[in-house]
């Protein structure tokens, strides 16, 4: 069955409610590897229940829909999807537990061919169940590579990345994290089961040597070292971030986060270490209240 | 002053906990399953496809952490110390289920006042929906400063009715201190008789271990223990390690037991959990998250006896310890968490290999755990 844009634009996808408490906030931050230095308390502060705080990130793994894809009837050939975009703006900084709801709509259906596939973008507005305000909105988007071709469709806004611009020169700052052998096993338990991530036969049947790290996971990587290069005690200044997905990354292979300061915002990808591949790429950024640091300031006159 | 007739008589009310696969994956992803994730052997105790519960977990289930300190019983808590762990298994520990288990103390004695005292106490862990028997879980505290208790009871029982008191001292048999240096026990070999509180001849410390093994622990291993409930700050807490003279956060005593299990399932078992029937083992010498444990075990017939060591720190660190194996246990024991994890694995499988329009479920679920 081909494509059906109008069928596709308007599918209605159901909300979800999602409780999480404490435990699942701090299995996340394990799940990305924070932890690995546990006396470091701009990375305790993610882990104890005493002033707990939560990774902005987590916003994109609460509350989502899962895999709404899938469900009969939405035209699209769900075993030929995969993750191309993520994003989120937080309208005000995510609780370590609480109970949220998300409402999830089709915000665009992209013709980029047949050879590449239909760009299908969503939005995902996220309420705080306890007094109904909007918490964050959680931007997606996944390419249904078998699906391209249709013909018509919308025209690409470029998504909350459309902005972005090639950084120049060398990275104000980069960040180096090391993700565990097993690191996809602990990210997993945060909810994406998607046994990619864990069977080595379905990872050898998608085409992989070896299980690869989750997507979200990467990305929740990323954001850990924004704030440790920008807010390291104040997470919550991380108020809006987005990136492409590129290429996989392996459980085990470290990170680099290479980030550039373009004005208000920060431009960033993130690197397999060794390999050189970008695993995010076209990466944005906003740090609430970011004031350049001294050492980048002109010298002030006079100083003797 | 510690109230032997109040500790003795003292008993938990019964606790359930309801488990579940994802709860399972935990503990044996933070006692260092999985740290290669392509082995499968591995896999079985870290994921869904024939996941199999570590049966040490039996441990952290349904358990009254910090029972001891709320007791009213005049323990000195800074001063407490785990002792020993301790686990008879009667029927393997489903991958998911509700569990009830009620604590009682068993004995409490008196190593005399320089030395402290030690409080004995188990749980038989219940399976809520058969009420079968699971397995039995011992484990002892060693109460530094509260040792020579029986001789202010002896005092007043002897001026109020010239009686004897039922609390007497008993002899020092190597009472679980901190260790401050390498011990020679740390290669305990298995003896005749697997008697844990009788420490191994001298004469029989040549042989060499059956099995050696060593295994890294998390530099935040103590920080994914706690989730399993044993929140203690000074697992977490640097600042409060420090006052406890620690140079840094602790590993739980039970993360390490956990361990002592993969180590034997690993050597002796090929993987499979059913086969492990006891296991036992005393806590020497406090082990921090980021160390790497060498364990040396030996093997006579269904016994094992173990120890271990960090040999970057030339310490000792678990001795005494004992297990008992026997054949694999067949899949019916436990056959309603087999079918619940095999559902998921099996229904996975048929979709992945299943086109668009032909099934209208997804592959795998989101929080299939819950």
């Amino acid at each position: 069955m081909a494509l059906n844009y109008d069928t596709l634009r308007r599918w209605q996808i159901a909300d979800v409610e999602r409780s999480y408490d404490a435990r699942d906030t701090i299995l996340y931050a394990l799940g990305l590897g924070i932890g690995g230095d546990p006396c470091d308390p701009a990375q305790l502060q993610f882990l104890h229940e005493d002033g707990l705080r939560a990774l902005p990130s987590m916003a994109v793994v609460l509350a989502y829909p899962p895999l709404w894809y899938w469900r009969p009837g939405t035209t699209v050939d769900p075993t030929r999807v995969v993750h191309a975009e993520q994003g989120f703006v937080m309208h005000r900084p995510l609780p370590a537990a609480g109970r949220l709801l998300g409402r999830t709509a089709v915000t665009g259906v992209v013709d980029k061919g047949a050879a590449v596939g239909a760009l299908m973008r969503t939005e995902c507005r996220v309420h705080d169940q306890a007094d109904g305000g909007l918490v964050c909105t959680v931007t997606s988007a996944s390419m249904a590579r078998a699906d391209g071709g249709f013909g018509g469709g919308d025209a690409d806004d470029g998504g909350p990345g459309r902005d972005w611009r090639p950084p120049e020169g060398e990275p104000e700052r980069t960040v180096r994290i090391p993700t565990l052998p097993q690191a996809a096993l602990v990210y997993r338990l945060s909810g994406d089961a998607n046994p990619l991530h864990a069977d080595p036969r379905h990872a050898r049947a998608a085409g992989f040597d070896r299980p690869i790290l989750h997507g979200r996971c990467t990305f929740g990587i990323a954001a850990w070292a924004l704030v440790q290069a920008y807010c390291p005690m104040a997470p919550e200044r991380l108020t809006a971030m987005s990136a492409r997905f590129a290429r996989p990354v392996f459980p085990g292979e470290a990170l680099l986060t290479r980030m550039w300061r373009q004005g208000g915002r920060i431009a960033f990808e993130t690197l397999v270490e060794g390999r050189g591949t970008p695993a995010l790429a076209r990466g944005t950024a906003v740090i609430a209240q970011d004031d350049p640091p001294p050492a980048d300031r002109p010298a002030a006159g006079g100083q003797t | 002053m510690l109230d032997y007739d109040r500790l003795i008589r003292w008993r938990e009310p019964e606790l359930a906990q309801r488990y579940t696969e994802r709860d399972t994956m935990l503990y044996g992803l933070g006692v260092g399953f999985g740290q290669d994730p392509t082995d499968e052997r591995e896999l079985r105790f870290v994921y869904e496809r024939g996941l199999q519960a570590v049966p040490s977990m039996a441990s952290v289930l349904a358990s009254p952490w910090g029972w001891l300190y709320r007791a009213g019983a005049g323990v000195t808590a800074s001063m407490a110390m785990h002792g020993d762990q301790g686990l008879v298994v009667h029927r393997p520990l489903p991958p998911r289920g509700t569990v009830v288990s009620a604590l009682r103390v068993t004995d409490v004695q008196d190593k005399g006042r320089d030395k402290g005292a030690v409080v004995h106490f188990e749980r038989q862990l219940h399976e809520q929906a058969s009420g079968d028997l699971l397995c039995t879980v011992t484990a002892t505290m060693f109460c530094r400063a509260d040792g020579g208790f029986s001789e202010a009871r002896d005092a007043a029982a002897g001026a109020a009715a010239g009686g004897a008191s039922h609390a007497q001292v008993v002899p020092d048999d190597a009472p679980p201190v901190r260790a401050t240096a390498v011990s020679a026990p740390a290669d305990a070999p298995p003896a005749d008789e697997p008697d844990p509180d009788e420490p191994p001849a001298r004469e029989t410390l040549v042989r060499a271990p059956d099995a050696v093994c060593e295994f890294d622990t998390l530099p935040q291993a103590a920080l994914m223990f706690r989730l399993h409930g044993d929140t203690n700050p000074i697992h977490a807490d640097p600042a409060l390690a420090a006052r406890a003279g620690f140079p840094r956060p602790v590993l739980h005593g039970l993360c390490s037991y956990g361990m002592a299990a993969r180590a034997i399932l690993a050597s002796f078992c090929d993987y499979d959990a059913s086969r492990l029937r006891s296991l036992g083992l005393r806590f020497s010498a406090p082990v921090f998250p980021g160390d790497r444990l060498r364990f040396s075990l030996w093997r006579a017939g269904g016994e094992v006896r173990f120890a271990a060591t960090v040999p970057a720190r030339r310490a000792t660190v678990l001795t005494r310890g004992y297990a008992a194996i026997g054949p694999a246990v067949g899949p019916d024991a436990s056959a309603a968490g087999r079918a619940a994890a095999s559902a998921i694995g099996s229904a996975r499988d048929a979709a992945a290999g299943g086109r668009a329009g032909e099934t209208a479920d997804a592959p795998w679920e989101e929080f299939p755990w819950r």
